[in-house]
């Protein structure tokens, strides 16, 4: 064993809390090291001396007579009755899957609610003005003719936008519409 | 301490019978009194840290689920007690280091007690430059003579914390009181 395994260990083998391998072993190396045995000394002296001023200072302490009438007036004056033991650790979790359960249907709710009426696939084709949630919603299903529309919207249709692409035969065939998506955010 | 009568005393005073927490102060209070002496180092709030224990550890029975002695949860519960007048001195003290920055000799802390002698009080004021989490821990081996399971439970951290926690205190402890000696 090395001495710094050996240092380790020294509090617990003053408490005698090392299985008796481990202790033999930590002794050994004590009795073959001077400076380990040295700081075991040490230690061992600093901790009995704490613990004669410990129980010095604390062992001979007694509360006044009044204490227990003390204690059960302070219960008394806070009027607390002891929790359960069952209903505390229950109320608590009802309470976490009820707030689940509302937060999860709230936006259940509000997605629900705001999808636009479809007819076949053509999120484009909307008549009505939708609201800027529902135009939120066509881009987020990746609706490019809307999308484009819309920045074509917001840039004010005179932006010129990036260049053309050099191959118009390689663009790929995304059936451009020169939609514009009402929103209101204009 | 007979477990088995505490169970009763528990059960009754979790039905709010005051009288069985009562007996239950009766039968813990020098023991939980000595262990606040300790800790907060023969402070004249140790009994009140005491009391305050066991009135909070009334309201929260309902807390206590028998997998430990009743004395190390109540403990546990000291020590709550005690790390919150531990935080409020520090504020208290703080302001006062504030308040008297020009006093070149602060007067010592007024709940100090005078030690036996010369070499418990060198050996309390070692003890008392510990770190808190380890002074506790040093307090329930000395005093309490917990098991490292026990101080675990008490508070409320692993087996592995409390041995290195221990081991850190004697550490610290051998250091200072070869230094408070001159050697």
């Amino acid at each position: 064993m090395e001495c710094r395994e050996a240092r380790k260990n020294l509090s617990a083998l003053l408490d005698g809390a090392l299985d008796r391998g481990a202790a033999e072993a930590v002794r050994n190396h004590v009795g073959s090291c001077a400076a380990c045995a040295a700081a075991f000394e040490t230690m061992r002296a600093a901790d009995a001396d704490a613990r004669a001023a410990l129980r010095g200072m604390a062992g001979s302490a007694r509360p006044s007579g009044q204490f227990t009438a003390r204690v059960l007036a302070g219960i008394a004056r806070r009027g607390r009755a002891p929790a359960s033991t069952l209903w505390r650790p229950c109320v608590r979790r009802v309470a976490l899957v009820a707030a689940a359960v509302v937060i999860i249907g709230l936006g259940i709710w509000t997605i629900v609610s705001n999808l636009p009426e479809r007819e076949g696939d053509d999120v484009a084709e909307v008549d009505a003005q939708p609201t800027p949630r529902q135009t939120v919603i066509v881009l987020t299903t990746l609706d490019l003719p809307a999308f484009r529309g819309l920045v074509d919207e917001l840039l004010g249709n005179g932006f010129p936008g990036p260049p053309p692409e050099p191959e118009e035969a390689h663009r790929p065939q995304l059936n451009y519409a020169p939609t514009v998506v009402p929103t209101h955010w204009g | 301490m007979d477990a088995a009568a505490d169970e009763a005393l528990i059960a009754a005073a979790r039905r709010g019978d005051r009288g069985a927490f009562g007996i239950l102060v009766e039968r813990y209070r020098d023991r939980l009194h000595r262990a606040a002496m300790g800790l907060t180092r023969g402070s004249a709030d140790a009994e009140d840290l005491a009391q305050e224990a066991f009135i909070r550890a009334f309201g929260g029975l309902g807390r206590f689920r028998g997998d430990c002695a009743f004395y190390t949860w109540l403990f546990g519960v000291l020590l709550n007690v005690y790390r919150r007048w531990m935080r409020r001195r520090a504020r208290v003290q703080q302001r006062v280091v504030h308040a008297e920055t020009d006093s070149a000799d602060p007067a010592p802390l007024p709940d100090r007690r005078a030690a036996a002698s010369d070499e418990l009080e060198r050996a309390l004021s070692v003890i008392d430059d510990l770190p808190p989490k380890l002074r506790e821990v040093l307090v329930l081996r000395h005093l309490e003579e917990m098991s490292y399971v026990e101080m675990a439970r008490a508070v409320g951290c692993r087996v592995g914390t409390v041995r290195s926690r221990l081991h850190r205190a004697r550490e610290l402890l051998a250091v200072r009181w070869r230094r408070a000696r001159g050697e």
